[in-house]
């Protein structure tokens, strides 16, 4: 009988610093562990404790997951402290991941908040494979600081593929930062999205997605075409241990990408 | 009367009998309850040589039989380089008995079975341990003053789950079975047991209807409205959660002591005196408590969904009432109730249910 609980061993192949408080970690598991883009793992740091993360790489490299961690609390913070060859322990994938099946055809708007660009790295990944299958691919992103950005160096790939563009904003300006100011909504402002058809996937701390949903509702956006990636404390990551719920709905085992349509009318939403 | 393969629908069985019969059948751990002088009955590990101190015909246990099939706390892996294999200290051959079990607690373990079993992981530690478990329940004659089964879809006796329920009567019990593993324990000691009398079926529905009428009167005060699964969706209680929470004190009391609460929370160690070995441990965790949702994260951030008990109560009442039914088809509350009984803040459980509705 296989035991949901029991991490399969991994090894961290590669620390990339990504900001002062952000690294991405190269994990390398036993085997490959094939996910869908959203899908999330259980990574263990040995005799630490474990914490939910969806790799931000693409599903096509099942062998090689990125995950791409802010330093914040008991895990991460050793986490943080680890070098290429620590030995790891992963175990999942969990989830259901983005619903990639109905974003083909229409225009999609992934909005990102901080960290939170790490998880909708991997959708992109996937809506890259043919940008031709979506209408429009719009990417929005906030940070708190310019030196908080994450990604820096994908930006203008992402921006010159057909059928894409991206757009950044930061809450504070610092650092000769010459681009947008304000917090993510401020993208949100003019909107020239298809919000009749369109759907939104988005992830970023709770505050941020609750003024997202707001917005995105204000401009027109049917509450069935927003999706938001909740990733809350989860524990057992197989809808058993209770912690992650909205209402009836495990995020772990229903989400963690979550219809607003569904948990809208249930309490503590965000 | 019987059935196609000449089982009888209910077996007597004297008092003495069923004594050696436990004490021939049991091969693995054997759980049942004990009463002693002033107190309620409890459950407790029965050595071969104090079988006569099981007794089943008092006030239901303080305890449900969760912690059998669901410990308080368990190793559920060592690891790096984790063994397949789950380990329960339960063999196939030898599986544990736990006598006693109450209608309200069987209905429990058949809800515990469809969320910790079905979907796309099985709990393979409750699978194991319910697949070598001998469930010997019997019917309450006597309900407590907190109970009230009656109140959400149950009854005083059960109604199928046990392998054999037992219906205590003046001299002896009445023995119906329940499973293909109750049918070989009877049918291999068939010298132990006469098939059940007229007369003794009579005594039996007079005593469930007896036990069914007490406890009738006892709970008709908080009768709610309408159903109970209606209560919630009915009432428009939004700003009612801090009064309804009234008196409680956070502790988690009511999660432990229920028979449906099954969240937990995994934590990781070293294994002691083993550097390089690291054990996860599964241990039962509470909505109630503050930490259970919070995650991680710096001042100023909103770290868990629900901050306020407020919050908490009202995720704890809903997800019993509500969701259960949403998910699993019934109200995850079976009336035992021992959360009235443990809590430290005197809330009755039927209390709140009442002021919700009202």
């Amino acid at each position: 009988m296989p035991n949901p609980y029991a991490p399969r061993n991994a090894v961290l192949e590669e620390v990339i610093v990504e900001t002062p408080t952000i690294r991405t970690f190269v994990v390398r598991p036993e085997e490959p562990m094939p996910f869908r883009a959203g899908q999330f793992v259980q990574l263990t740091v040995p005799g630490v404790g474990e914490a939910p993360f969806t790799p931000s790489s693409s599903p096509d490299e099942p062998e090689r997951l990125e995950v791409t961690v802010l330093k914040t609390g008991r895990v991460t913070d050793i986490l943080h402290e680890l070098e290429a060859g620590a030995p790891l322990g992963i175990r999942g994938p969990y989830g259901k991941g983005y619903p990639i099946d109905k974003l083909e055809g229409n225009e999609v708007l992934v909005i990102g908040g901080g960290v939170g660009l790490a998880p909708l790295r991997s959708l992109l990944y996937v809506l890259f494979r043919d940008t031709s299958r979506y209408k429009r691919i719009a990417i929005r992103y906030g940070a708190r600081a310019p030196e908080e950005l994450l990604y820096r160096r994908l930006y203008d790939e992402w921006n010159q593929k057909e059928g894409v563009d991206f757009d950044v904003t930061v809450d504070v300006a610092a650092n000769g930062w010459t681009g947008k100011v304000g917090v993510v909504t401020t993208l949100l402002a003019e909107p020239d999205f298809d919000v009749e058809n369109g759907y939104v996937v988005s992830c970023g701390p709770g505050i941020m997605l609750r003024f997202v949903t707001f917005r995105c509702l204000e401009i027109g956006y049917k509450p069935a075409h927003i999706y938001l990636s909740m990733n809350r404390r989860m524990s057992c990551g197989v809808g058993r241990c209770g912690r992650c719920n909205i209402g009836p709905f495990y995020l772990c085992k229903d989400g963690p990408d979550m219809c607003y349509e569904k948990i809208k009318d249930y309490p503590n939403v965000f | 009367m019987s059935d196609p393969d000449g089982v009888a629908i209910a077996y007597f069985i004297p008092e003495a009998e069923l004594r050696s019969l436990l004490s021939e059948i049991n091969r693995g751990p054997l759980y049942g309850t004990v009463e002693e002088e002033g107190r309620r009955s409890h459950f407790e590990k029965i050595a071969q040589d104090k079988i006569g101190d099981i007794s089943v015909r008092g006030l239901p246990p303080v305890e449900s039989a969760k912690a059998f099939l669901f410990p308080a706390k368990e190793r559920v892996a060592v690891y790096p380089d984790t063994s397949a294999e789950p380990e329960t200290g339960l063999s196939e051959d030898a599986p544990q008995i736990i006598l006693g079990v109450r209608a309200c607690d069987l209905l429990a373990i058949e809800m515990l079975d469809r969320i910790l079993r079905e979907g796309d992981f099985e709990d393979p530690f409750y699978a194991l341990r319910r697949d070598r478990t001998i469930l010997v329940s019997t019917d309450c004659i006597e309900p407590a003053a907190t109970c009230f089964c009656n109140l959400v879809g149950g009854k005083p006796y059960p109604d199928g789950a046990y392998d054999l329920n037992l219906t205590p009567l003046a001299e002896g019990y009445l023995v119906a079975i329940g499973s293909q593993v109750g049918k070989e324990i009877v049918l291999e000691r068939a010298h132990s047991f006469k098939e059940a009398t007229a007369e003794q079926l009579r005594e039996r529905d007079r005593i469930r209807s007896r036990t069914l009428d007490a406890l009738e009167r006892q709970n008709a005060e908080f009768k709610p409205s309408r159903p109970i699964e209606e209560v919630l969706t009915a009432a428009n209680v939004e700003e009612k959660w801090l009064k309804l929470a009234a008196g409680c004190v956070e502790c988690g009391g009511c999660s432990y002591v229920c028979p449906t609460c099954h969240c937990f929370v995994l934590y990781d160690q070293i294994v002691s005196g083993k550097v390089g070995r690291n054990e996860r441990i599964k241990a039962w965790d509470s909505c109630f408590m503050g930490s259970f949702a919070r995650m991680a994260g710096v001042g100023g951030v909103k770290t868990t969904p629900r901050p306020e008990l407020a919050n908490r109560f009202e995720n704890r009442i809903r997800h019993k009432f509500e969701w259960f039914v949403d998910n699993i088809g019934r109200v995850g509350c079976v009336g035992c109730g021992r959360c009235s009984e443990t809590c430290m803040g005197k809330r009755d459980i039927r209390e709140v249910i009442k002021e919700i509705g009202d």
